[in-house]
């Protein structure tokens, strides 16, 4: 009797073949999987005359390639946010649309696209670093106060992969992470009702988020726009100190019930505030949008009243545009305070509090 | 300690490591510390309980040796009966106290006569109805001249607390455990072998298959007003649940034992292809079928005194092993209604027939047993009456049947449960749930890699074994 079975070698094999080759034949998925947006490098590959960003396990970006360095005289933007500023393709949102609006009045520009759906607040503070190591003259930063569940319970998802507490080490192992990954994503979310996740509370973060937003009052909620209000003012600190200028859109949240009303998730005042320091500026669609007939604007907006079809997005590339000119300019007058480092380190780690 | 709780492996390594390198006698004391820390890890006042229970029947026991000996009948008896009592008295007191005081202030209530609603505040210690039968079987061996007193106390604690059984069983009888735990012997190869995939099939089933339609039966049975869909999918859910959890936490305590060298008793044999009441327990629980049958239903006669007193018999052991399970009505009604199919299936010539054929008429009678088996698990699942009747009430509402509705739950309880069935179909020949040696070994090594992948696929949904309520 030997001490391994034959089975358990082919078993114990088997699992090493597939850990092994996942490592070695998708090197670039597996780096930052299981980190959610998290990891600061995920899905952004470095070569030597060009950046790639690609849609990975740890960053599902638009794949989109800047080359390196940057062309003379062409105005760089990076579009930062979740779901909204991505859209459904990558030439049809409005970050393509504006480098297109741009160069077409006769500004220099190329933009890119830095939407990746579920990204709040810190997520996108951790893109936004990721982009000023890139030559950027302009940063777009969209609002929404509607993603600091996703950049939460992501976060309370990755810490359980990357924890070492014993329970964790099972995780450790790329082929049982994503398969738990892909059971808990494809099957368990997609299958089963929230009421029946949220009676199943233990060890479901979701559920349990989502219970506690149920009152509109919730404590949760309150944090979370104190949170985004945080993070806003720590991106537009990290885009000064770095000497680029900082765009804020605001969200227009579209209530057709309420006769077409355009509410900022309350994050209008904010924004204004902050476009009051040099170099920051900000923007909320919703005051050209008001001038437009709700037949003219049914067409710009899904039914959710948040996201955009393609003509909204052109729309909210046009409109913007003038501030975005407005905000170049100011580039010239802005230098950089501090090394990128240096602006970094006053950020401290970057998670959900 | 829980045997999913994520230090359960490192004990259970420490102690097997440990237990590899000691002598025969430091193996006892090994167990006998693992086994208390074990215990103690969920509450370490019942260990107190625990040391009672074991004092009392090693004390016990010797003297009733001791009397046989000196050809005192009496005296045997009579610590007999001062054993069983002290263990009776123990669970009484624990487990059916409050209840027999609830039931009995409902009873003076219904009658129009004043009572204070009030009740002892009492925990219920894990386990307690596993060890406490346990040690009657001891008491009742010994007094039967089945098996000799146990002389060596240390040994005999060891044979009412052993870790891997203590809190869900299998209940061990004497004559099988203490003269392994006595010899305490190496463990082999092959043990290590066996022990590791009784582990992976357990927490296959206990991880994999009960947690997963825990959600679905959990769900199913909150339902204010469910309809016969969601009845029928929770009964099959919660069927599999209890399933998969209880038979899980029997394979895990047998591979546990088996990595210490040390065979446990069988507890399930596909319950789920029984062919009739009769054949269903001896399929499930099979150690506690077994206690009944050798220490209810033979000393009350079993089938020796004609018809009438063997079905009474027969109910009478379901109803109180029915109440073994939990101090609810509940139970008891759930032992009522097995204890009746056991007596409808021997007055029914057709149903005894059905019980007894091979062949075809397989194709049959497990279905039947099983959909019999499911409006048990309703009783047993149902927290009072009115969950029993809105369960039982939403099996006539057909009309409101929305398959959108229970698409997905549908599917997620096959995909829990097709993975089980498949690997009985594979095992069943050889009538054991864990059996694999007929495997060819690389088709054993793909299903050990595809049941560890299932496995650890679900490892944080966090259920509590059902069987330690009782």
């Amino acid at each position: 009797m030997k001490l391994f079975s034959r089975a358990f070698l082919i078993a114990f094999g088997l699992w090493a073949f597939l850990e092994a080759g996942a490592h070695v034949f998708f090197a670039d998925g597996i780096l930052g999987r299981f980190q959610y947006g998290y990891h600061p490098t995920a899905g952004w590959f470095e070569f030597e005359d060009r950046t790639e960003l690609r849609r990975t396990g740890g960053a599902r970006l638009r794949p989109q390639t800047l080359p390196k360095p940057k062309p003379e005289g062409l105005a760089r933007i990076f579009v930062i946010g979740g779901s909204v500023p991505r859209g459904q393709h990558t030439e049809t949102a409005y970050a393509y649309q504006l480098g297109q609006t741009l160069k077409a009045a006769g500004t220099p520009a190329e933009s890119y696209n830095l939407g990746v759906p579920g990204y709040g607040s810190v997520r996108s503070l951790i893109l936004m670093k990721q982009a000023l190591r890139h030559e950027p003259d302009l940063l777009v930063l969209h609002l929404h106060a509607g993603n600091e569940y996703e950049d939460e319970l992501d976060w309370k998802r990755a810490e359980d992969f990357r924890g070492w507490h014993p329970r964790n080490w099972l995780m450790k192992s790329f082929t049982i992470g994503r398969l738990f990954e892909l059971k808990q994503e494809q099957l368990y979310w997609k299958w089963l009702s929230s009421e029946i996740r949220e009676q199943a509370m233990v060890h479901d973060e979701m559920a349990r988020i989502a219970e506690q937003i149920r009152d509109p009052e919730s404590p949760l909620l309150k944090r979370w726009l104190q949170r985004i209000d945080r993070n806003t003012r720590r991106s537009a600190d990290l885009a000064l100190c770095n000497g680029v200028p900082l765009l804020l859109v605001v969200p227009n949240l579209l209530d057709r019930k309420a006769g077409y009303h355009f509410d900022d998730g309350g994050l209008g005042s904010m924004a204004r505030e902050l476009a009051g320091r040099p170099g920051v500026f900000s923007y909320w669609a919703a005051d050209d949008l008001q001038k437009l007939k709700p037949a003219e604007i049914d067409p710009l907006f899904f039914r959710d009243g948040t996201h955009m079809y393609p003509p909204g997005h052109a729309f909210l590339a046009q409109h913007l545009a003038p501030v975005v000119r407005q905000a170049l300019k100011s580039r010239a007058q802005m230098k950089r305070q501090h090394s990128i480092d240096e602006c970094e380190q006053a950020l401290g780690e970057l998670k959900p509090d | 300690m829980s045997f999913t709780a994520w230090y359960y492996p490192f004990f259970l390594a420490v102690v097997v490591l440990l237990y590899w390198r000691l002598s025969k006698r430091g193996r006892i004391g090994l167990l006998l510390i693992a086994s208390y820390v074990f215990y103690g890890a969920w509450d370490a006042r019942f260990l107190a309980l625990i040391g009672f229970t074991t004092l009392v029947d090693f004390y016990c026991v010797g003297a009733m040796a001791d009397a046989d000996r000196a050809g005192h009948e009496h005296r045997r008896r009579r610590f007999l009966f001062f054993s069983i009592g002290s263990n009776l008295s123990v669970l009484f007191f624990f487990k059916y106290c409050n209840f027999f005081i609830e039931s009995a202030q409902a009873l003076l209530a219904a009658a129009g006569l004043p009572t204070e609603r009030s009740t002892l505040d009492i925990l219920l210690p894990v386990g307690i109805s596993f060890y406490t039968f346990q040690s009657i079987a001891y008491s009742v061996d010994v007094y039967r001249r089945q098996i000799p007193a146990c002389r060596d106390l240390p040994l005999f604690a060891v044979y009412i607390a052993f870790f891997p059984q203590l809190v869900a069983g299998p209940i061990e009888r004497a004559s099988n455990l203490l003269p392994q735990l006595e010899r305490a012997p190496t463990p082999r190869l092959d043990d290590l072998h066996l022990g590791l995939r009784l582990l992976l099939v357990g927490f296959f089933k206990k991880l994999f298959v009960a947690n997963n339609c825990a959600l679905i039966a959990n769900y199913a049975f909150s339902l204010p007003a469910p309809n016969a869909g969601w009845v029928v999918l929770g009964a099959i859910a919660f069927a599999f649940q209890i399933y998969g959890d209880f038979s899980g936490y029997t394979d895990i305590a047998r591979g546990s034992a088996q990595l210490l060298g040390i065979r446990l008793s069988h507890n399930f044999r596909f319950p789920y292809f029984s062919r009739g009441p009769s054949d269903f327990w001896q399929r499930w629980h099979i150690s506690l079928s077994s206690w009944f049958r050798d220490y209810l239903y033979i000393p009350l006669g079993g089938n020796r005194f004609g018809d009438l007193i063997t079905l009474r018999n027969l109910f009478l052991t379901m109803l109180i092993a029915g109440l073994w399970h939990g101090a609810t009505w509940m139970f008891v009604l759930w032992g009522a209604y097995h204890g009746a199919l056991l007596v409808l299936y021997r007055v029914t010539p057709p149903l005894a027939r059905l019980e007894a054929a091979e062949g075809w008429a397989r194709a049959v009678s497990i279905p039947v047993m099983f959909l019999l088996v499911l409006l048990g698990w309703i009783i047993f699942r149902a927290n009072d009456a009115d969950m029993l009747a809105r369960m039982l009430g939403g099996l006539s509402d057909w009309s409101s049947v929305l398959w959108t509705d229970l698409k997905g739950p549908t599917r997620w309880v096959a995909l829990h449960v097709i993975p089980l069935w498949l690997l009985q179909l594979i095992t069943r020949k050889a009538r054991d749930e864990a059996a694999l040696d007929a495997v060819p070994a690389p088709l054993r090594g793909l299903l050990y890699w595809f049941l560890f992948m299932l496995t650890v696929s679900c490892i944080t949904i966090d259920v509590e074994f059902i069987y330690f309520q009782f």
